[in-house]
């Protein structure tokens, strides 16, 4: 068990690496940096101190070494952009709203995607298990982007009931939790309902038949912890699902998070912070699969041995 | 088994007219989808007050959104099917060769795969989308790297599950070369799964598709996206809801019927979850 | 051997399906089981003996409309009709089921203790220490070397023969008066195999159980069985006392299946193969008595067997249902 620690770890080293060199190397081929901090009064002097000053001048190589050491000193490099604010400190400021955002999205769909998936294999062929159904399948095909604007539109320019972006209290969350979390929660119903038919239909929930116990505790003690296991190993994916959400989401709601960061960074070119932000957002990614799978060798006694 | 029938035939109708749009769109397009008139701006929709001349309304330009729609299915289907294409031929050869070699090859091939799972691809399709600026070429290919690992998964997975029959057995000791069993025992055989993986992902690539050109890193205008349409819309939200609503409502239309016809290919593959109590 | 009875089994149907397509895999069967006797159930894969055996503890098969009819009787108790609750309250004290595959009948993820205390906890509160101690002599009973350390492990970290074994230990802990075992050494090696036969005829001595044995293999039940019931397409076709029937099968069934039984000595003869195929599941119109059902494979069949064959009670509480019953010799 261990071992296979050990072996995730240095895999989500590996793909951090690659993920800096990628980002480093699509650096490179964007258009000149220097061109565009520069004024047009700028002479060519103007512009030699400039380079020197990011670096530039340097072999390749050695500028992905040097933003490798800075990197690990958290100096990811200045914003390009305005104030020319450093861009790990730009990134760290947003990031507890997209926690927040994605926080209360993955709360409310395993609130609901749980007992709706249960309920939904238990009431199997019932109108429960049909609605479920129908939600998981909506959950599934509707655009993030246009489903934000969907519910802007109707409780915010039609009724007036919520703010229509931006953060505040709690019903500037309502919206855009519900946008992130619906795809969420559709896969976990139909992870949780399938999982669950699997292991109502096991030989072990008819032993458990058998030995006289009832429909309930079959339900908790038995069927209950086998189905949650494949919700726990898609747990990345979800998590996967909820960073690729965010740049949309946050971008729709306005929401102040890395997500909307990302994607204006982007459109300015302020490669630093894009830098700062993929980054981090792969970090974030990486360290939630580690957790996954920390997590699912807890939860399944045949993984803890690490025999496979 | 209770199953609502007349709704996955109402999926499949759906997924029909997506096709036939997509293929017939210059003769069923009510008027060229790329010309604008300024007389014609923000047209509603027939039944809101417009005209039979545009029967789901214009847009800001005073293009037609239905003429755009149909032309929009069809930027769909074509990214969908060359990303798929591409993705799974190359994911299920790697997985292919990994499941049949064993040992390193497999090794290396799939630490590759979890390393392309660990890498949150959408801000790689944006990075590329500025880079390179925003190309059909280009969707199509980020899409395909977001892909290609999950037939390569599949791949290994039935690859290693053949190759545990006795008729491979057979094939080597009659000498038959790798390429010749890949060729005509592996492939044939794992081809069903693929198919179903490659039916559940028109759905997700779909998405995929409008939510790049929503974030304008898509297929680049005046090409009429289906995210290019929402995200166009977006301005007009108060005035002009139709120029949000279709688009919307044709991507989600068509990925739900997608999900559906791919549900119904995976039970009738996998039949695991239909058989208890020896129904008949 | 007393003859008290303690289950009695009359007019037994298992069907499921809508109404008018009925299909009933168990079809008006009828036994009885006498104190610390064992009985066989043998019968063909698909000839309804696993749903009978699951009917025997009043669970119907997971499948659309389903309805377990009849009576069944435990020491003069009627079950059917009983509340869910009531029923509960027999499963794993009164009656205990022992299934085929024991990986399966094991959840993966729980400790095998907790599986197997279950049992008691399901139907009353006790106290950790005594419920442990219970656990502790059923692990005991069924010879599971180092208990202690059993009851913390999972079902992956023991071998098969072990597992079948805490399976058996889950069925006896409630002290069943009657254990009904489907197929239970199927998975089984066949030096385990015998092993755990042995294992569950001391048990069946030691506690004075009634045993109902459900299987397939004949070698299985003369080493276990008293008496056998052979059942071909969800009926009894014929029971008997264990010697009686391989000495002088009556129905031309049974005598087809015990030929099929390679034997050690004597000339290595061609093994004999019944023709055709059994009907699966047999559709039953009510009102319509239905023809032999093995008429279709039977060497001995002629016009009258399209009339529902008689049962015919013979000496020694044997019954053949036959028109034409073999000759006994």
């Amino acid at each position: 068990m261990t071992r296979a620690i050990i072996t995730r770890c240095a895999e989500a080293l590996i793909a951090l690496f690659l993920m800096s060199a990628a980002i480093f190397a699509l650096r490179r081929v964007t258009g000149d940096p220097v061109a565009l901090l520069l004024s047009d009064s700028a002479t060519e002097a103007d512009r030699m101190a400039l380079t020197a000053n990011l670096g530039l001048d340097q072999p390749l190589l050695t500028q992905y070494v040097i933003f490798l050491r800075d990197a690990l000193h958290g100096d990811l490099g200045r914003s390009l952009i305005g104030d020319r604010q450093p861009a790990l400190d730009l990134v760290l400021s947003r990031l507890g709203y997209s926690l927040q955002l994605a926080g209360v999205a993955l709360v409310f769909s395993f609130l609901i995607g749980i007992p709706l998936g249960v309920m939904s294999a238990v009431h199997r062929g019932r109108f429960i298990d049909f609605a479920a159904r129908l939600l998981a399948l909506i959950g599934q095909s509707v655009p993030v982007f246009w489903l934000g604007i969907v519910l802007i539109f109707l409780f915010s320019v039609t009724l007036g009931l919520l703010p229509t972006s931006g953060y505040g209290d709690w019903r500037h969350f309502i919206m855009p939790a519900l946008t992130l979390g619906l795809f969420t929660l559709a896969a976990i119903t139909r992870l949780c309902r399938a999982s669950m038919l699997e292991a109502l239909n096991s030989e072990y929930v008819k032993f458990a038949r058998i030995k006289g116990v009832s429909e309930n505790q079959i339900l908790i003690k038995h069927a209950l912890r086998n189905s949650l296991m494949p919700v726990v190993t898609f747990m990345g994916t979800f998590f996967a699902a909820m960073i690729t959400g965010a740049v949309v989401v946050e971008t729709v709601f306005s929401w102040p998070g890395i997500g909307r960061l990302a994607y204006e960074s982007i459109l300015r070119r302020d490669f630093p912070v894009v830098q700062a932000t993929v980054l981090t957002m792969t970090l974030l990614f990486i360290s939630c699969n580690l957790a996954v799978d920390l997590i699912y060798l807890w939860l399944d006694p045949r993984m803890r041995q690490g025999a496979k | 088994m209770i199953r609502a029938r007349p709704i996955l035939i109402f999926a499949m109708l759906i997924f029909a007219l997506f096709v036939l749009a997509s293929i017939a769109a210059p003769w069923i397009a009510p008027t060229d989808p790329l010309l604008g008139s300024l007389g014609k701006r923000l047209k509603p929709p027939v039944w809101a007050g417009g005209t039979w001349a545009n029967l789901l309304g214009t847009d800001a330009q005073g293009r037609d959104v239905l003429a755009r729609l149909i032309y929009g299915a069809r930027i769909s289907l074509t990214v969908s099917l060359v990303a798929i294409g591409i993705a799974g031929s190359i994911g299920t050869s790697i997985g292919v060769i990994a499941g049949y070699k064993g040992g390193w090859t497999d090794r290396i091939f799939m630490r590759i795969v979890d390393l392309a799972l660990s890498i949150p691809v959408i801000l790689l399709a944006l990075l590329f989308g500025v880079v390179f600026g925003p190309s059909f070429t280009n969707v199509v290919a980020v899409i395909a790297l977001v892909l290609w690992s999950q037939y390569a998964r599949m791949a290994r997975g039935e690859t290693l599950r053949i190759m545990r029959e006795d008729y491979i057995d057979l094939a080597r000791t009659s000498g038959l070369s790798a390429l010749q069993i890949i060729r005509r025992h592996i492939l044939p055989n794992i081809a069903g799964v693929i198919i179903v993986v490659a039916t559940l992902q028109v759905g997700t690539v779909i998405v995929l598709e409008a939510s790049l050109s929503f974030l304008g890193v898509g297929v680049p205008p005046p090409t009429p996206s289906w995210g290019t349409m929402v995200a166009d819309g977006r301005s007009y939200l108060t005035t002009a809801w139709w120029l949000c609503l279709f688009p919307g409502l044709a991507i989600m239309l068509v990925v739900m019927s997608v999900n559906m016809i791919g549900d119904e290919l995976t039970d009738r593959l996998n039949p695991a979850l239909r058989r208890e109590g020896g129904e008949p | 051997m007393s003859n008290d009875i303690v289950l009695d089994v009359r007019n037994l149907r298992v069907s499921f399906g809508p109404e008018e397509t009925r299909l009933a895999p168990v079809d008006d069967i009828s036994f009885e089981l006498n104190q610390g006797e064992t009985l066989g159930i043998v019968g063909e894969s698909g000839s309804g003996k696993s749903t009978l055996g699951m009917a025997l503890m009043c669970l119907a098969p997971a499948a659309q409309n389903a309805r377990i009819e009849g009576s069944i009787k435990l020491q003069g108790r009627e079950l059917m009709g009983l509340s869910a609750d009531e029923m509960r309250s027999i499963r794993g004290h009164s009656m205990a089921m022992i299934l085929q595959d024991p990986m399966a009948s094991l959840n993966p993820v729980r400790l095998l203790g907790d599986q197997v205390g279950e049992v008691i906890t399901a139907h009353q509160m006790i106290s950790r220490d005594s419920l442990k101690s219970r656990v502790l002599k059923a692990f005991t009973s069924v010879r599971i070397a180092s208990p202690e350390q059993r009851i913390n492990a999972y079902p992956h970290q023991i071998s098969g023969g072990m597992r079948q074994r805490i399976v058996g230990a889950a069925a006896i802990i409630g002290q069943p008066q009657v254990l009904i075992a489907d197929e239970p050494t199927t998975s089984l090696d066949v030096t385990i195999q015998a092993q755990y036969l042995d294992l569950l005829k001391d048990l069946q001595r030691e506690m004075g159980m009634a045993m109902i044995f459900i299987t397939h293999d004949f070698g299985v039940v003369a080493k276990m069985c008293d008496r056998v019931a052979v059942i071909y397409a969800g009926q009894i076709v014929e029971t008997a006392r264990v010697r009686d029937l391989f000495r002088t099968p009556r129905h031309w069934y049974t005598a087809a299946l015990i030929a099929c039984v390679p034997k050690l000595q004597g000339e290595a003869k061609r093994l004999a193969a019944i023709e055709g195929q059994p009907p699966r599941l047999v559709s039953r119109k009510p009102d319509q008595p239905t023809a032999c059902r093995f008429a279709p494979r039977c060497p001995a069949a002629d016009k009258v067997c399209e009339q529902a064959p008689p049962e015919t009670q013979l000496a020694n509480g044997a019954m053949v249902r036959c028109w034409h019953p073999r000759e006994a010799s």
